[in-house]
């Protein structure tokens, strides 16, 4: 699993090689700092993956899923109207938090749920 | 590694609310599908107004209608549907149980469609939907010259859509970076799987940069002194198409993808050259991420030799991947399928597209040919007549395994032959008008221009689409009313999702076979024929002797 991480530091580095021959053609600031943004943040997440891979061969343990969330979907439906609230008031904006918020404690009862279900070594 | 889920929900709910990758994929072709009819009708709407040389809509609600058109296509169809294949198939294809992140895939499902309801929307609001280009086009897309919060729900639809796929990306590339079956080394990721790797590298790094420039936009919109002047259009230009031109092989490698699949399972062939492809893959999207400025060579302040080197180079990548596809049909035992037209349809079509970049891509030309109908042409060629026509392919090879029942091949056929023709006939004359001089995003045209023969022909290959785009719906109802069972593996396939049934069970497999390369099915075949060959040499042996 380890060497799943070599694709994005290879990808990273790549990148990163493209954006630094762009010095031979006399580039603006902006021609280097948006792929180097994107070349650094794509090795930055290969050497995390690298890291957290480091003592972990494979999980074998079994996962425990929620079949279904409605609460992501509120979530989500919260979050959008808050940000289209931005163009439209803060009426609309709390309205989206709100909701939101709903969708957010939706989601930790899932996670609850998950948990007892854990401890009771089963699903239900 | 199991999963086992928690069931807390039935009914009605159960599929916008589900966590199941296969679920949240299908749901996201199936709106994206509604998507398409809609961008489709807009661009009717477009072409009816040319071949009438004005007089059916007004220049203003022209504007909408492109803007509308390409912002639908590309945020809506094309990249969510790309992206949903592989949320679908990917954990298929590395024998997963599930996607990694299942209910971030389903936030991205939510978040892609009320993106796209805010993006449409638009036409709700006194002032229209946005008309400022799918690009946002900065300073057309300020309030002065685009009032309204039409545009403002266009820059939020955006947003809300491409934060969606960036969460699908990421899913994705997690799964197929960590949740692969003992066995499923990185090398023995099947091509689709591969390309999806690819594709969700470049999503999740490039498509910030819009979620940036449009935030910049929307900062610049109201509240001013953002993107100020000359280099406050540069800037966001630059931003834009840091993501815009990946964008492009986001809605390209996908369909790579699909169709290596499908020429080496009709092709009975094992795909040729493996390890050269996806070498080439990683070359491809590395460079792909280098060349967004070829689209500002007119501005003429960025390093145009730069991004013509590298906008060149790209037919390297570009020729070893189509040298692996034509090599793994080279002498093998074709079956022209649906499928398979389609696969071959799209190599060629693509070809076209790919060549005429070629020429965009070089900043003489480009000065000459910006802005006009060429460009038009040249990447309706690669998005329509090469991915469209990958997606057809992909939909009616996988279509089976989705649904347990098979597509018709003769309506499939039809469907083929009429997008062709229509595909050809809609984008091919717009080569000539963009030679002649005919620009982009005008409603009207001089009558002395001559254009209007050459405007018919393409108005009439686009209702040939519309058709061809009703044969196959027609074929999708047909097929599953009157079922013909699929069974596991119709085509003799090679990937893993062949060996699970169909449609899969919830967690995709009760058992997985060994994987030993990048065709485990094929190896299972192979296997069987050696062993069943070996019995007859001994048995020949046995009589002889």
């Amino acid at each position: 699993m380890r060497r799943a991480a070599i694709w994005l530091l290879a990808w990273g580095a790549w990148l990163g090689v493209l954006t630094g021959l762009q010095a031979a053609f006399e580039p603006k600031v902006i021609q280097f700092v948006i792929p180097g943004v994107a070349s650094a943040a794509c090795i930055t997440s290969g050497l995390v993956l690298w890291a957290a891979d480091r003592n972990r061969d494979r999980d074998e343990r079994s996962r425990l899923i929620t079949d279904s969330s409605v609460a992501t979907g509120t979530l989500m439906v919260g979050v959008a109207l808050a940000l289209v609230g931005a163009g439209f008031g803060l009426w609309l904006i709390l309205i989206g938090v709100g909701i939101g918020a709903l969708g957010l404690g939706g989601i930790v009862r899932e996670q609850r749920a998950r948990a007892r279900a854990l401890r009771g070594g089963g699903t239900r | 590694m199991s999963s086992v889920a928690i069931s807390n929900r039935d009914g009605s709910l159960r599929t916008l609310a589900s966590t199941d990758h296969k679920r949240i994929a299908g749901s996201a072709c199936v709106i994206a599908f509604v998507f398409f009819l809609a961008g489709g009708l807009l661009a009717l709407l477009m072409r009816g107004q040319l071949a009438a040389d004005g007089g059916v809509v007004s220049q203003n609600t022209y504007n909408e209608l492109f803007t509308m058109h390409g912002s639908t296509m590309v945020y809506l169809v094309i990249v969510p549907v790309a992206l949903a294949v592989g949320l679908y198939f990917v954990p298929l294809q590395i024998g997963a149980a599930e996607i990694a992140g299942p209910r971030v895939a389903l936030a991205g499902l939510w978040l892609y469609v009320l993106g796209g309801v805010g993006m449409w929307s638009g036409f709700l609001t006194s002032g229209g939907a946005a008309s400022a280009s799918w690009w946002g086009f900065d300073p057309l897309s300020e309030s002065i010259h685009s009032p309204g919060s039409g545009m403002d729900l266009w820059i939020f639809g955006v947003m809300l859509a491409t934060l969606g796929q960036i969460l699908w990306g990421g899913c994705i590339l997690a799964t197929a970076l960590r949740r692969r079956a003992p066995g499923m080394t990185l090398m023995r990721m099947p091509v689709f799987t591969w390309t999806m790797v690819a594709t969700c590298t470049m999503t999740v790094f490039g498509f910030p940069a819009l979620i940036l420039a449009l935030g910049l936009l929307w900062a610049q919109r109201h509240l001013g002194g953002v993107l100020t002047g000359g280099a406050g259009a540069v800037d966001y230009q630059a931003l834009f198409w840091f993501y815009g031109h990946p964008v492009v092989y986001v809605m390209f490698f996908p369909f790579v993808g699909m169709v290596g699949e499908i020429i080496a399972t009709f092709s009975a062939r094992r795909f040729f050259g493996y390890s050269a492809f996806i070498v080439a893959l990683l070359i491809f999207s590395g460079l792909s991420m280098t060349v967004w400025a070829h689209h500002m060579f007119t501005f003429g302040v960025l390093s145009n030799k730069y991004f013509a080197l590298t906008s060149t180079a790209l037919v390297v990548p570009a020729g070893i991947e189509y040298f692996d596809f034509l090599a793994t049909i080279w002498r093998g035992s074709l079956r022209f399928t649906t499928a398979f037209l389609f696969a071959l349809g799209f190599l060629v079509q693509f070809l076209i597209g790919g060549l005429t970049g070629i020429i965009l891509a070089s900043p003489p030309l480009d000065y000459g040919l910006n802005m006009s109908y060429f460009v038009v042409a040249h990447f309706h060629y690669t998005i329509f007549a090469g991915s469209a026509f990958g997606l057809f392919g992909g939909i009616y090879y996988w279509f089976p395994k989705i649904t347990g029942v098979m597509l018709r091949e003769r309506l499939g056929k039809l469907n083929f032959w009429l997008m062709v023709i229509g595909a050809n006939l809609t984008f091919f004359p717009m080569f000539f008008l963009g030679a002649e001089g005919m620009v982009r995003r005008v409603a009207r045209y001089p009558a002395s221009s001559g254009w209007q023969g050459l405007n018919i022909l393409s108005t009439v290959g686009s209702v040939v689409i519309a058709l061809s785009v009703l044969v196959f719906a027609v074929n999708v109802v047909i097929s599953l009313r009157r079922r013909r069972p699929a069974g596991d593996d119709p085509w003799g396939a090679h990937t893993l999702e062949w060996a699970t049934s169909s449609p899969p069970p919830r967690h995709n497999f009760v058992a997985l076979p060994p994987i030993r390369s990048y065709a485990p099915l094929l190896d299972l075949r192979e296997a069987a024929e050696r062993h069943s060959a070996t019995e007859v040499s001994v048995t020949a042996a046995g009589v002889l002797g």
